[in-house]
């Protein structure tokens, strides 16, 4: 599996118009030869078949080098290693904040089915759902750092100042709006499978039983409930690293997302290869932190 | 012994391929117009439609081109209904053009990529085996990158435009109903009905048609619907980044990237806030059509 | 079997009010439950034999659920239909315990079977869990489970169908309530696992001597165990009287045709084919204005298409809702 992502990892990579060696002149200088590009290209052994090149890169991998920067320099690790902080902050934050939040919303709202609540909290979350998110991360920062200027526009510290709370400013906007989308698909999805959990017969099992209705929903209705949201965070996780991506554009937030859109917009192959393996690797791990949640949940699956 | 299990019984029979009935559509319009949601979200897009095809033939369209240095940054207060841009264009007409650009966009790449769903689908499930093994392991693989990083990519190996990125799309979006067609197709194959038809020798093609697809039809169907309210973020998005519809023509996203300037963004919220709305009232209405489809055509409220 | 009365229903209806119509699942039914005694409430699906045990206990969803007012239902002087349900639940479980009928689907799936069983002890009797985890795996042993102190700690996946069911009825037994209610809780097993609970029910009422409210379609299965059967129909009792003289000698048309249609085990009987009722129950959407059985019965006149029969006592204790017997 892991194989097959480096290839179309590569190969796309390699689609890309422009190469290496046209990025390390820069373009619009009339200076530049066709000649010398060709050497350079000879050079960085860019004209070997693909085939080659893709073996060569699939080595350095193995030894754990993600080659170099073709506009930077940079080892690509390196610039990827500096950026892991704040997207894992961002992501971690918002994942957890989405949780709380989307779940107690979504048993409250099936607890009290048919009621004005649910009704208002159901409409609320297709609004959540249907937003864009750097439209929502604009409106954030037009209403609370332009307008009522609370919060900062961007970055992750202000000028010069460090420590906990100046980052938790910072990061309190940008957390907010990429938690709203999911906060209503959380919410969605814990409303369903919480009324279906109260429609169960083991719910009416234990109602007869003469418990309080309160140990009823809490003991039995929500660990049954809460059994599939567990696959739900695996899901989300990489939608939630495609809406750092919008949102980090949209604060400056120094993270994975903003250097995978420089990456974009500057051509840069080795270090767009590093990001999208390493996007694919946060997918498969959430995969497999996935189900190992689940196998800890779920009597079922644990003695199977 | 008791006749209730066999009456059951017989109405699961007769109603097993209630999709190729008359009557199941039929109460399914009915159920899809009882649901209030789904109405709004019909009658909301079907204004957002007909004024982005109609207001730019009735109104000249090149306001929304022309540069006009008279009346820059307009507000909404002077003779353009939503103001104007920093180039003095229409920002109204702009909207309608770029809801054009939109719901083309996303109806052309949600069927497009539902079809070819459909057939990747439709062949690993009829044909099981290696070839069945071999798509869904693609599936897998596309799968496996979050959504944005790979359809960006793609754009700027493409490169920019309408078409592009539409093709970008349709490249990315058919795994969700290729997984659709293969579950359904194997879940109804072990079906009595059609185990039926395999020992009357019907053809299997002609069990294909006649029976497989109505049934597969209506999550395919729903499934669309959020695809295509899945497109519109996503073209909206691409173009924000600047990666997806470029300038001059207006689209949703690329109207709003004007707000990555400070000044725009605090000084004219005419300029960003308009485009943020019809996006998100686009896809709210989407959504709640698709909801509704959901429930009209959701086959247990049939039997 | 004694002559007090334990549970008295007096004029018991049950509707559901949902947006898109109501349902009128029971309509006005009576009866005496005594003590020890065994009632067979038979009926086809859909004839409100389950609903109407489960709202003794308000055991059903209310919204959209209703107990109509005029409805009453009396244990020990009081009318449980008034009582709150805080007031209600010291009864469930504890006065009146439920048996219910598919054993895979009425367990919790991610608690062990011991937690499940001894919640409802806890909670009546205020005791520890170590107390509680004593009876339990006493009635475990009871109910003819192997191993009952180790299997206490098995989740109900481990457990086979049968041992479910077993383990469920020895859980209805823990507060040692005064009737049992007993929703078809063999007609989701084999056959020989069904006969082994069927017996297994038997010891129960000699041992304990509880009353048990026995919900079947089977008029078979209740034939061997019951001491009176109400049969029902369209949300009503159309027939109830002592369980040998329903089976010798039926007066509804329906019990005649549901006897009918009983497969027979006597072997000069086997050139006769099994009859079955034509047509279908009415749908309950509307109250029930003329005899709901009218539309298949052979023996319908004009008077059963205008009216609505109640029922009323021809030979000493047998109950019949028919114009024409």
């Amino acid at each position: 599996m892991l194989l097959v992502i480096t290839l179309i990892v590569f190969l796309l990579a390699n689609l890309m118009p422009g190469d290496a060696a046209m990025a390390m002149f820069g373009s619009g200088d009339g200076s530049i030869t066709v000649e010398a590009i060709e050497q350079q290209r000879e050079n960085m052994g860019l004209n070997d078949p693909v085939l080659v090149r893709y073996f060569r890169w699939l080595g350095q991998l193995l030894k754990g080098d993600l080659g170099v920067s073709q506009v930077t320099f940079q080892p690509v690790w390196e610039m990827i290693q500096l950026r892991i902080g704040p997207t894992l902050l961002l992501m971690g934050t918002s994942l957890i904040l989405s949780i709380i939040i989307g779940v107690a919303l979504g048993i409250f709202s099936a607890v009290k089915q048919y009621s004005i609540a649910d009704y208002i909290l159901t409409i609320l979350s297709f609004i959540g759902r249907s937003l864009p998110i750097f439209f929502i991360g604009l409106i954030f920062v037009y209403f609370f750092a332009l307008k009522i200027p609370v919060f900062p526009t961007s970055g992750m510290h202000s000028m010069g100042a460090s420590g906990f709370a100046d980052l938790l400013k910072h990061l309190f906007l940008p957390c907010l709006s990429l938690s709203i989308l999911r906060i209503a698909e959380f919410m969605r999805y814990s409303r369903a499978s919480m009324l279906e959990v109260l429609n169960s017969d083991y719910i009416w099992t234990a109602r007869s039983k003469g418990i309080k209705e309160r140990a009823v929903l809490i003991k039995h209705a929500l660990h049954n409930a809460l059994i599939p949201i567990i696959t739900l965070i695996g899901i989300n996780i990489p939608v939630l690293f495609s809406g750092a991506i919008m949102i980090e554009q949209v604060f400056q937030w120094p993270g994975l997302g903003m250097l995978f859109n420089t990456a974009v917009t500057q051509r840069d192959q080795s270090l767009l290869m590093g990001l999208c393996l390493f996007s694919a690797i946060i997918v498969l791990v959430s995969n497999l932190l996935t189900d190992i949640a689940y196998a800890l949940v779920d009597p079922r699956i644990r003695y199977e | 012994m008791t006749m209730g299990l066999f009456r059951e019984k017989g109405i699961y029979e007769g109603a097993s391929d209630a999709f190729a009935s008359e009557g199941f559509w039929k109460k399914a319009v009915q159920r899809f117009f009882r649901h209030k949601l789904a109405v709004i979200g019909i009658v909301l897009l079907l204004i957002i439609t007909l004024m982005s095809i109609f207001y730019p033939i009735i109104r000249d369209s090149s306001i929304a081109f022309e540069v006009n240095y008279t009346a820059i940054n307009a507000s909404p207060q002077s003779g353009n209904i939503m103001g104007t841009d920093a180039l003095g264009r229409d920002v109204f007409m702009r909207l309608m053009l770029g809801g054009r650009v939109s719901l083309s966009v996303g109806l052309v790449a949600a069927i497009c990529s539902t079809l070819i769903g459909i057939t990747l689908g439709g062949i690993a499930g009829f044909f099981g085996g290696k070839i069945d093994n071999l798509i869904m392991r693609f599936t897998d693989t596309m799968m496996s990158f979050p959504f944005l990083v790979i359809c960006m990519v793609l754009v700027s190996i493409l490169g920019p435009g309408i078409g592009n990125t539409m093709l970008a799309i349709v490249l990315l979006k058919w795994t969700n109903a290729a997984r659709i067609t293969r579950g359904e197709i194997l879940y109804i194959r072990e079906r009595q009905f059609i185990e039926a038809d395999k020992a009357l020798g019907i053809n299997r093609f002609k069990t294909l048609f006649a029976h497989i697809i109505p049934n597969a039809l209506s999550p395919i169907i729903v499934n669309m619907t959020f695809t295509m309210a899945d497109t519109i973020m996503t073209e909206a998005s691409l173009s924000f980044l600047g990666l997806g519809v470029l300038l001059p023509t207006p689209t949703w996203g690329n109207m709003l990237k004007d707000a990555s300037s400070l000044v725009t963004l605090s000084m004219r919220p005419w300029l960003w806030i308009p485009p943020g709305i019809m996006i998100a009232l686009t896809v709210l209405s989407i959504n709640f059509v698709g909801d509704g489809l959901r429930d009209a055509l959701d086959p247990k409220a049939n039997l | 079997m004694t002559n007090k009365i334990i549970l008295s229903v007096k004029d018991l209806s049950v509707a559901f009010h949902k947006r898109d119509g109501s349902t009128y699942a029971v309509n006005g039914i009576s009866y005496d439950l005594h003590e020890g005694e065994t009632l067979g409430i038979v009926g086809e699906s859909g004839c409100g034999k389950t609903v109407s045990s489960m709202a003794l206990l308000k055991l059903i969803s209310m919204p959209p659920g209703k107990i109509e007012t005029g409805s009453a239902i009396y244990k020990d002087g009081k009318d449980l239909v008034a009582l709150s349900s805080k007031e209600l639940r010291l009864y469930r479980g504890r006065e009146i315990a439920v048996i219910f009928q598919d054993p895979m689907t009425a367990f919790n799936q991610v608690m062990t079977i011991g937690d499940q069983m001894i919640e409802g002890y806890v909670e009546h009797f205020g005791c520890t869990r170590k107390d509680a985890l004593k009876e339990a795996e006493r009635l475990m042993d009871l109910t003819g489970i192997p191993a009952a102190k180790t299997r206490l700690k098995d989740y109900p996946s481990q457990f086979s169908g049968g041992m479910r069911q077993r383990a469920m009825i020895a859980m209805a037994l823990m507060c040692k309530p005064s009737i049992l209610i007993a929703d078809e809780p063999t007609t989701a097993l084999d056959v020989t696992i069904q006969s082994q609970i069927l017996d297994l029910m038997k010891d129960i009422r000699k041992e304990f001597g509880t009353s048990i409210m026995w919900i079947s379609h089977d008029l078979g299965v209740v034939a061997g165990l019951a001491d009176t059967v109400n049969v029902m129909y369209a949300g009503m009792i159309v027939e109830s009287a002592d369980v040998d003289e329903l089976y010798y000698n039926p007066l509804h048309p329906y019990t005649k045709g549901l006897l009918g249609s009983l497969p027979s085990t006597d072997i000069d009987n086997d050139q006769k084919r099994l009859k079955s009722i034509g047509g279908y129950p009415p749908i309950l959407s509307k109250k029930i204005e003329k005899c709901p059985f009218a539309d298949r019965c052979s023996e319908a006149t004009d008077i059963c298409r205008h009216g609505c029969p109640s029922l009323s006592e021809r030979t000493g204790q047998h109950y019949v809702a028919c114009f024409n017997v």
